[in-house]
């Protein structure tokens, strides 16, 4: 188990208007130049989390994606196929996969370990648990964890990509937890469980969960999923549901938003494919 | 025209030069023609990284191509003299 410092998010669904590059530039007017918008929404949602705060310059870093920066690496196939130049070499620079976590590292002062993670399906999962397995063998001390998608367009195309269905609504976010293996000063604990499970395995570790810890799902179980856990379950579970558009690394806005306004416990569940994982937080 | 003596010219070569270096808050027609452009007397801040752009920008808006570092280092000095380079008549 480990615990939760410091959130910060920033969200939004299609439709809405992100200016990210007006709100970056009023928090740092100097770390404009050669950042991209997929950076400066990472550093965006790391200062909605850390703010003006100082870090131990030895946290660790952990940036999560399931895209990455799609954006660039569209901007260099058309400088390359479309308009036959070579790269930009900014362009080229920011399309490295850990650019962005450079630029948040650069921000904070941090001297630590810098990881990307970048994976369809259960992304933010697998980062926090790696996060949770380094602490608690006291590889680090505190993480500043990240988990960063844009939304990219045409929108159509995305959904495509993201293997969702036409009727979703994409999202874009940048949500950020600060994570210790110390319990002093801390939100909340949390706890990945280490097993990944199938749809069974849930079901009966669902059998052992406190009837007032409340259930949420990831965005990529469907209904019939959700309906095939809750029947099985003995229990009336009490449901946790924040409305976000479809991003892949949206879990870590539902966590947030729990510990920003929830109360008690929360079991999150999913899952990619027959693949579940389950994330437990308590709100201290 | 040599280029030192077209003005249309020069004031293209600093627009490219602080869109690909991304100086925006410069206004192009502030920016001296003899001045050193990587030095502080500039007031861009230039870098390596900055020389690399420019020399993409030079390639793609101006179809010039220069060689090497040192083709670099001889002709982006000033505007002037860059300007001289692209049009030498």
């Amino acid at each position: 188990m480990i615990y939760i410092r410091k959130i910060g998010s920033v969200n939004a669904q299609e439709g809405e208007e992100l200016d990210v590059k007006a709100a970056w530039k009023a928090v740092s007017p100097k770390m404009i130049r050669r950042t991209d918008r997929f950076i400066q929404l990472s550093l965006l949602g790391a200062y909605e989390a850390i703010g003006d705060s100082a870090l131990d310059k030895n946290t660790a870093l952990y940036m999560a994606s399931g895209q990455g920066n799609l954006a660039v690496f569209k901007r260099l196939r058309d400088q390359r196929y479309i308009n036959k130049q070579p790269p930009k070499p900014v362009d080229f620079i920011n399309s490295l996969s850990n650019t962005a976590g450079f630029y948040v590292a650069q921000f904070f002062d941090l001297y630590g370990k810098n990881l990307n993670v970048s994976r369809q399906g259960l992304v933010v999962e697998n980062t926090l648990l790696l996060a949770q397995v380094d602490l608690e063998l006291g590889k680090e001390e505190q993480i500043l964890l990240g988990g960063v998608d844009e939304l990219q367009e045409p929108v159509s195309f995305t959904k495509r990509t993201l293997g969702v269905s036409d009727e979703t609504l994409l999202g874009e976010g940048s949500n950020w937890m600060l994570l210790s293996a110390q319990e002093q000063g801390s939100l909340a604990s949390v706890d990945v469980i280490k097993k990944q499970m199938n749809i069974t395995g849930v079901k009966e570790y669902l059998q052992g969960v406190n009837s007032a810890s409340k259930l949420a799902f990831g965005q990529r179980c469907s209904k019939e999923v959700i309906d095939e856990i809750l029947d099985g379950d003995a229990i009336e579970r009490s449901l946790y549901h924040v409305p976000c558009g479809f991003y892949e690394t949206a879990a870590l806005y539902t966590l947030n938003r729990f510990i920003k306004e929830g109360e008690g416990e929360l079991l999150f569940i999913d899952n990619f494919g027959d693949s579940f994982r389950l994330i437990k937080v308590n709100l201290l | 025209m040599i280029g030192s003596q077209d003005d249309a010219l020069k004031l293209r070569l600093k627009a490219m030069i602080i869109e690909e270096c991304e100086k925006e808050d410069i206004n192009p027609e502030e920016l001296a023609d003899d001045v050193e452009l990587f030095s502080d007397a500039s007031g861009l801040e230039l870098d390596s990284l900055d020389a690399l752009q420019i020399s993409m920008g030079l390639q793609t808006q101006f179809k010039i191509r220069l060689g090497d570092s040192k083709d670099f280092r001889r002709v982006v000095t000033t505007i002037n003299n860059l300007a001289d380079y692209v049009q030498p008549e």
